[in-house]
């Protein structure tokens, strides 16, 4: 369920587009740094979402430093130096890919699962490194309580509740300004939501065809319509959630809006569209 | 059918004399001529009328075989759904789902659905509630309110959609322009005449 999250590049400024960069050169550093150089791996556009967020609305500081790194030996590369937000992310990155991991081996069977069971241990020691047992407590009680409801057969909607109100913990974990803590908890919330339900959508078809659990598979066919606007209203609501929220950082607040804006229901179309073509 | 003292606004056990007025009341603020005008809105308030003119009648022939109007089982529903209804506005939206959910399935009418998706919409659960407004309005065509809400939250979702839209070929630029003059030009010259002097 990871990479759905991305800005639209073509619409950034250039300065927004270089700040987009090197926080992240930055972040796949910090989490070298951090949690061990192998989950450097694991970056995703999603975490880097949680980064922006975070850096928002704690208004972290960024310095930006040309570097050298192995991924890119030859030229120096802007980034980002480490701040608490990228920190935080980095450490919230390994638990969530830790849970990611556990999912899989629980949701494939056969020569596929060896691949993922292979990673358990590696992935054990990412929570380890992490050392955030309040957090790893409150993914492990929400990601149990969505397993739950999906076995129970519920809906889309109360799922994709469950799943957003962890992304929102994730997002506002530790931040002590009220403000800060509730715009990035609602951004957070929706978003979550916002990844449920396209997940669903993406995987429709492949569910289908493997008889794997899917919360749509009660549709005859995708109700591409219900869900495309269902999506676009939870972008509406993160959207206004970080429109309330008065931010200082003018640069990232802007790469957030083409994430929520462009990146995010682009991603949304073709999903939708693809769907179109084969049918 | 709605309850038809709700319809008139009148008490339950009101008197001949005030269901006349009521009826007369309503009867002058909904009369389709007072909207010549607006085409969707005429149709809604003819609707509006036809409504009063049944809740009307009912309540008279009921009179005249003696009694009061009553119903059989029905009237439990009526004030069930206006409970929920009173929950859903002062944001009780647990309340109102108690309430829903404790209708047996096979008692579902489309009033129920649209309840339902008033719940969802209140607890931002826009699937769920698109789905039961859909099926609100595919039980009861044509009810405006279930259609209203439906409508409302595709609106709502296409007006943030609105924001960016990719060039389309249909876009007309100053190449285009140029290219359509020479194009023309040529024509022209075919035909002994000129409409650029230059080329």
């Amino acid at each position: 369920m990871f990479g759905y999250i991305r800005p639209m590049i073509s619409e950034l400024r250039v300065r927004e587009h270089e700040l987009y960069k090197s926080l992240y050169c930055g972040l796949c550093r910090s989490m070298g740094e951090c949690i061990c150089q192998s989950s450097r791996f694991t970056l995703s556009y999603d975490i880097l979402f949680l980064a922006l967020v975070r850096t928002l609305v704690t208004n972290e500081k960024i310095s930006v430093r040309k570097k050298r790194c192995a991924v890119h030996p030859v030229k120096k590369r802007n980034c980002a130096e480490k701040n608490s937000a990228l920190e935080y992310s980095s450490r919230a990155a390994a638990i969530l890919t830790y849970y990611n991991i556990k999912d899989d081996i629980k949701d494939t069977r056969g020569a596929k699962a060896l691949k993922y069971k292979a990673l358990g241990p590696w992935a054990k020691r990412l929570v380890k490194k992490a050392d955030m047992p309040c957090l790893e407590k409150e993914c492990r009680e929400k990601l149990s309580e969505l397993s739950e409801l999906e076995a129970e057969g519920s809906s889309l909607d109360r799922n994709a509740d469950c799943f957003g109100r962890l992304l929102g913990y994730v997002c506002s974990y530790g931040i002590e300004d009220e403000n800060a803590r509730a715009a990035a908890e609602k951004i957070g919330f929706h978003t979550g939501r916002w990844i449920y339900i396209i997940d669903a959508s993406d995987d429709f078809e492949k569910d289908r065809k493997e008889g794997e659990y899917n919360p749509l598979s009660s549709f005859e066919e995708r109700p591409d319509e219900f869900l495309s606007c269902a999506a676009t209203l939870e972008l509406s609501n993160a959207k206004n959630a970080l429109d309330t929220f008065p931010a200082e950082n003018r640069a990232i607040y802007e790469i957030i809006n083409n994430i929520l804006t462009l990146g995010m229901p682009n991603t949304a179309a073709k999903i939708f569209k693809e769907n179109k073509r084969d049918a | 059918m709605r309850d038809p003292y709700k319809v008139l606004g009148i008490e339950r056990g009101a008197s001949e004399e005030e269901i006349k007025k009521a009826y007369r009341k309503l009867a002058r603020k909904y009369h389709p001529d007072n909207f010549a005008t607006d085409e969707a809105q005429r149709r809604s308030a003819e609707e509006r009328m036809k409504e009063i003119n049944e809740a009307y009648d009912a309540i008279q022939n009921a009179a005249k075989n003696g009694g009061g109007y009553s119903y059989s089982s029905d009237s439990d529903h009526y004030s069930k759904y206006t409970a929920v209804r009173d929950y859903i506005n002062s944001g009780r939206t647990y309340e109102a789902d108690a309430v829903l959910e404790s209708v047996p399935a096979s008692e579902r009418n489309a009033e129920w659905y649209f309840l339902k998706g008033c719940v969802c919409a209140a607890r931002g659960w826009s699937f769920d509630a698109l789905n039961h407004f859909k099926r609100a309005c595919d039980m009861d065509p044509s009810n405006t309110e279930y259609r209203n809400a439906l409508n409302a939250m595709q609106n709502n979702a296409r007006s943030y959609n609105r924001g960016y839209t990719t060039t389309t070929s249909n876009d007309c630029s100053g190449c285009d322009i140029c290219c359509s003059l020479l194009c023309a030009d040529s024509l022209c010259e075919c035909c002994g005449g000129d409409l650029i002097g230059c080329c």
